[in-house]
C-alpha cells in the first residue's frame, strides 16, 4: 500500500491508541460509565476499520474481538471485572505493539492467538447473539441495494466537455465500453482517500482507465471530498463485472455504473454552455464549505523536528532577503512598493512567530503515557494509587519535551515503588488507604516547573545523613547543622542509596543521579524535599532558554542588544543630574530605592561619543537587588529565539547568546546576573 | 591530513585554497571551506578577544568571524583594511568565518612542495609550512591549530 497512506494510518492509529488507553483507565475507575464504554467501542471499531482498509488483518481481527466484548458490555450482557480489565489491557498493549511493528515495516504479524481465544471464551461464555451479527455485515444485502439504485438517474450527472467526449468516442471505436461510475462510501469511513485509491487501483487492474473524476484526483488524495465520487471510466469489461469488482471493496455503500450515451452527452454540452456561469458560483460555495469542514477534522500532523529547524533557518533568510529589497527600493521612494513591502513585512513577521510557536508542544505529550504506567506498576506492587495530573497544557520547547520523559519516568517509578506504602501500612498509620501521586507542571517566570510528589512514607533525614557520613561525603561535625536541602541533595549523588538490604525499600536513590544529570543537561535543576511519613516532593526547574523568550531591545552604541523581560523591573528616562556618587559608585534614587548605575557602554568598551544629559535607564532585577542599566535607546519588546554564540565566544560571560532580529541583524542577549555579579 | 590525499605515485597531493590577506598569500585545506561570501554586516561583540571581529548571521546561524591578521600578528599595511569577503570554514561541528581580501585558487601541492621549516618560524604552529607558487610564497595554515587559540 502506498507510503503516504501508511503514515496517515500510523498517525491516526497512534492518536486512537492514546484515547483508548486514556478511556480504559477512566473505565477502570468508573466501570459503570456507559459513555466511556461507548467511546472505547467506537475507537475499537474505527481501528478495526482502518487496519482492515490497510490490509492488516491480524490487527483488525484483534480489534474486532475486543469490540465485541465492548458491545456486550454496552448491552449490559457482561460486567467489568479486574480480570477482564487486565485481559483487555493486554489487548490494548498487543495493538500498540502491532502499530509499532507496522511502523518499523514488520507488518502486524504478532501472535495473539492466546488473546483471541481468551476473548472468544469471554464472549461465548456470555452470549451467542454475536455470531448473527458477524454474518449480517459482509456480503448479502449489499449487492441488491447497490443494484437497485442504478436506474435512479436518467441522465449522467457529470459534465462531459468536448475533449472528453472526443476521447470517449475514440475509445468506443476501439471497442472500449464507456461508463459513468458513482461510488458512495459508507458513512464514517476513515482513510477515505485510501479507499478511493483502491477503487482506482481496481479499475486499472482490470485494464480500465479513469478519464475524469469529480472531485479531481488531487482533492481525493487530500481527502477533500464527502462520501461521493463520480468517475468517467473506459474499460473492456462489461458493466456488471465492473459493478461487482468495485462493490467488493469494503466500506463502499453504493456503486452506480451507467453506460454513457454519446448522443445525449453531445446534446448536453450545448445546453451546458449556457448554464456554466451560474453553476460555477455554486460549486465555489460548496468548496468553501468543504474546506472549512476539513480544518476541523485535521487537527494535528506530525513533523520531523529537523524540518522545523530548517524552516526556521529559511525563515531567517527570507527576512534578510526582504530587508535587502526594502533597502534597495528605499532609494526610489515608490509609494505602491512601500505598501506591499509593509504587507510583506507583516506576513513574514507572522510567519516567524508561527514557526516559533510550532516548536512548542504541550507537556501532555509526555504526561499522557504515565497514567497507564502508574496503574501497571501499582498493580504489580499491590498498591492502590491515585495519580493526579495537572498543568498538562503547559507548553515547552519540543527538544525539552523529548528529553524530559525518562527522568520523570524514574521519579514516578520511585514514588510508586518506594514512596507509597502498601494499603495495610497506610491504614495502620492512619493515612487514607489509597495513595496519591501528583504530577504537576506550570510556568513560573522564565521557567517551567514540574513537580512529582507523593503522600508516601517520605525519606529519613537521619538515615541519609549517616549514609553520607559513612561514605565520607561530609564529616560528622559539619553534618550537625546541615540545612535540610543540603541533606536531601545527597540523594542525587551517583550510587547513593539508603537501602540497607533488598527487602528494605525505605530508601530512594534509585537512579536519582541519572535524573539529575538528564535535567542538568537541559540546563535545568532538580531539588527534593521530604518529610517522614508525609511524603516526598521532587521539583524540576527547566529554563525556557532553548526556545523563545520575550526581550526588550535596546541600542548601545551602533548595535542592538536584548535584555530578557524576566530580568526587567521597569524602564525610565532620567537626567545625568539625578546620578549621585555614593562610596565611589554611581547610584540613583528611584522611588525611594538606591540603585547602582551600570554604564554598559563603558563596560563594553564602546566609544561614548557626545554625551547627552538625558539618559535612558532599564532597571533590572537580580534576586532582591536592582540595578540601572544605561542604554542609548529603547526600541521595544519582541519575541526572540536564543542561539548559541559558538565555541569561540564561550569565554564571554556578559552574553547568554544571540538572537536574529527581523531585519536579519544580530542582537546579543545580556546575561543580567553575570553582568551585575561583579558590581 | 588524510582527507586530501590524492595518490600520484607515492607522493600525497594536498588540495589547498589560497587567498589574499594584506598583500600576502595564505592557504587552507579546501575541505574545510564551506563557502565564500561577500562581507555582510558584522555585529561587534564586546569583551571578545582581540582577533574576534564579531558575529554574522549566516542563514539563521550565528557564526563568529575571525580577523586572521590579529591572530597571525600581521602588520596592517594600510589603516582600516576593509576586507571584501568572508570565507566560511567548517571544522568539526563549528562554523567560523575568516576575513579575507580575495580568494584566489585551488593549489595542488605535493608533500615535497611544502617547506615545513620556513613558515613555522614566523607563524609558530599556526602554519604547516610554505609553498612556492611561481615567484610568490603561500603560507599553508593549520586551521585546527588556529582555532585552538
Amino acid at each position: 500500500m502506498n507510503e503516504q497512506y501508511l503514515s496517515v494510518f500510523l498517525d491516526e492509529a497512534r492518536e486512537y491508541m492514546e484515547s483508548l488507553n486514556e478511556n480504559m483507565l477512566k473505565l477502570e475507575k468508573d466501570p459503570e460509565d456507559m459513555e466511556i464504554i461507548n467511546e472505547i467501542f467506537r475507537v475499537l471499531h474505527t481501528l478495526k476499520g482502518m487496519s482492515a482498509t490497510m490490509g492488516f488483518e491480524n490487527m483488525s481481527k484483534l480489534c474486532h474481538r475486543m469490540e465485541n466484548i465492548f458491545d456486550d458490555l454496552r448491552n449490559e450482557k457482561m460486567k467489568i471485572t479486574t480480570e477482564l480489565m487486565d485481559t483487555l489491557f493486554a489487548g490494548v498493549d498487543a495493538i500498540e505493539k502491532m502499530i509499532q511493528m507496522i511502523a518499523e515495516g514488520k507488518g502486524d504479524e504478532l501472535d495473539v492467538s492466546d488473546l483471541l481465544n481468551t476473548y472468544e471464551g469471554i464472549i461465548k461464555g456470555e452470549m451467542k447473539i454475536e455470531e448473527k451479527k458477524e454474518e449480517e455485515k459482509p456480503e448479502t444485502p449489499k449487492e441488491e441495494e447497490k443494484s437497485e439504485q442504478i436506474k435512479e438517474y436518467e441522465k449522467i450527472p457529470i459534465e462531459i466537455d468536448e475533449t472528453l467526449l472526443h476521447t470517449l468516442e475514440e475509445a468506443k471505436k476501439k471497442d472500449y465500453n464507456t461508463y459513468y461510475v458513482k461510488v458512495v462510501l459508507e458513512e464514517g469511513t476513515l482513510l477515505k482517500s485510501a479507499r478511493m485509491y483502491m477503487v482506482f487501483h481496481k479499475i486499472e487492474e482490470m485494464g480500465g482507465e479513469v478519464l475524469k473524476s469529480i472531485p479531481p484526483v488531487e482533492d481525493i488524495e487530500n481527502e477533500k471530498f464527502e462520501r461521493e465520487v463520480e468517475l468517467i471510466v473506459v474499460c473492456k469489461i462489461d458493466r456488471n463485472k465492473l459493478h461487482e469488482a468495485i462493490g467488493n471493496i469494503s466500506e463502499i455503500e453504493k456503486v452506480i455504473v451507467r453506460e454513457i450515451d454519446m448522443e445525449s452527452a453531445r446534446g448536453e454540452i450545448e445546453e451546458r454552455k449556457v448554464e456554466t456561469k451560474e453553476e460555477k458560483k455554486t460549486v465555489e460555495k460548496v468548496e468553501a464549505k468543504e474546506s472549512s469542514r476539513m480544518k476541523r477534522i485535521t487537527q494535528t500532523i506530525r513533523v520531523d523536528i529537523d524540518k522545523l529547524d530548517t524552516l526556521m533557518n529559511l525563515m531567517g533568510e527570507l527576512v534578510i532577503a526582504r530587508s535587502r529589497i526594502a533597502d534597495t527600493l528605499r532609494k526610489y521612494q515608490i509609494k505602491e512598493v512601500d505598501e506591499s513591502l509593509a504587507q510583506l513585512s507583516r506576513v513574514t513577521l507572522d510567519l516567524q512567530n508561527i514557526i516559533m510557536k510550532i516548536r512548542m508542544v504541550p507537556i501532555a505529550f509526555v504526561f499522557n503515557r504515565f497514567p497507564r504506567m502508574v496503574r501497571d506498576l501499582a498493580r504489580r506492587f499491590n498498591k492502590e494509587i491515585n495519580l493526579v495530573i495537572t498543568g498538562q497544557e503547559t507548553e515547552l520547547d519540543r527538544t525539552v519535551v523529548d528529553e524530559i520523559g525518562e527522568p520523570l519516568l524514574h521519579l514516578l517509578r520511585n514514588a510508586v515503588d518506594h514512596g507509597i506504602e502498601p494499603k495495610e501500612e497506610r491504614i495502620a498509620k492512619g493515612k487514607p488507604p489509597v495513595g496519591t501521586i501528583v504530577l504537576a507542571a506550570r510556568h513560573e517566570g522564565n521557567n517551567v516547573i514540574i513537580e512529582v510528589s507523593d503522600d508516601g512514607r517520605g525519606m529519613d533525614k537521619e538515615k541519609i545523613l549517616s549514609k553520607a557520613i559513612e561514605r565520607g561525603l561530609i564529616d560528622e561535625a559539619s553534618a550537625q547543622n546541615l540545612p535540610e536541602d543540603k541533606i536531601f541533595s545527597f540523594v542525587f549523588m551517583p550510587g547513593f542509596s539508603t537501602k540497607e538490604d533488598v527487602s528494605d525499600v525505605s530508601g530512594r536513590g534509585v537512579g536519582m543521579d541519572v535524573v539529575k544529570s538528564a535535567i542538568e543537561a537541559l540546563n535545568g535543576s532538580v531539588s527534593l524535599e521530604s518529610k517522614k511519613d508525609e511524603g516526598t516532593k521532587v521539583t524540576i526547574r527547566l529554563p525556557l532558554t532553548l526556545a523563545i523568550i520575550q526581550a526588550l531591545l535596546v541600542t548601545i552604541g551602533d548595535f542592538v542588544y536584548a535584555i530578557p523581560i524576566v530580568n526587567i523591573d521597569s524602564t525610565m528616562a532620567a537626567s545625568e543630574d539625578d546620578v549621585q556618587i555614593v562610596e565611589n559608585r554611581e547610584v540613583m534614587v528611584v522611588r525611594g530605592e538606591i540603585i547602582p548605575i551600570v554604564r554598559l557602554k563603558e563596560m563594553f568598551g564602546i566609544e561614548t561619543g557626545k554625551k547627552s544629559r538625558n539618559i535612558n535607564l532599564v532597571i533590572v532585577k537580580n534576586g532582591p537587588r536592582k540595578y540601572g542599566f544605561v542604554v542609548d535607546r529603547l526600541l521595544g519588546q519582541d519575541d526572540i529565539v536564543i542561539k548559541s554564540l559558538g565555541k569561540l565566544l564561550k569565554d564571554i560571560k556578559e552574553f547568554s547568546g544571540g538572537a536574529i532580529l527581523g531585519d536579519g541583524s544580530i542582537a546579543l542577549i545580556l546575561d543580567v546576573s553575570n553582568i551585575v555579579s561583579n558590581i | 591530513m588524510n582527507k586530501n590525499e590524492g595518490n600520484t605515485g607515492s607522493e600525497k597531493i594536498y588540495e589547498i585554497l589560497s587567498f589574499n590577506l594584506c598583500g600576502r598569500d595564505f592557504a587552507v585545506d579546501v575541505d574545510y571551506v564551506e563557502m565564500v561570501i561577500e562581507k555582510p554586516n558584522i555585529t561587534f561583540v564586546p569583551k571578545a578577544r582581540e582577533f574576534i571581529k564579531g558575529v554574522i548571521n549566516l542563514r539563521g546561524r550565528i557564526v563568529t568571524v575571525v580577523d586572521l591578521t590579529k591572530l597571525l600578528g600581521i602588520e596592517m599595511e594600510k589603516e582600516n583594511n576593509n576586507f571584501k569577503n568572508v570565507m566560511i570554514l567548517k571544522v568539526g561541528d563549528m562554523e567560523v568565518g575568516f576575513l579575507v581580501d580575495n580568494v584566489k585558487e585551488v593549489i595542488r601541492a605535493k608533500e615535497s612542495d611544502i617547506d615545513t621549516q620556513f613558515g613555522s618560524v614566523e607563524y609558530e604552529r599556526k602554519a604547516k609550512g610554505v609553498i612556492k607558487k611561481g615567484d610568490k610564497l603561500v603560507v599553508y595554515l593549520d586551521v585546527e591549530e588556529i582555532l585552538k587559540t
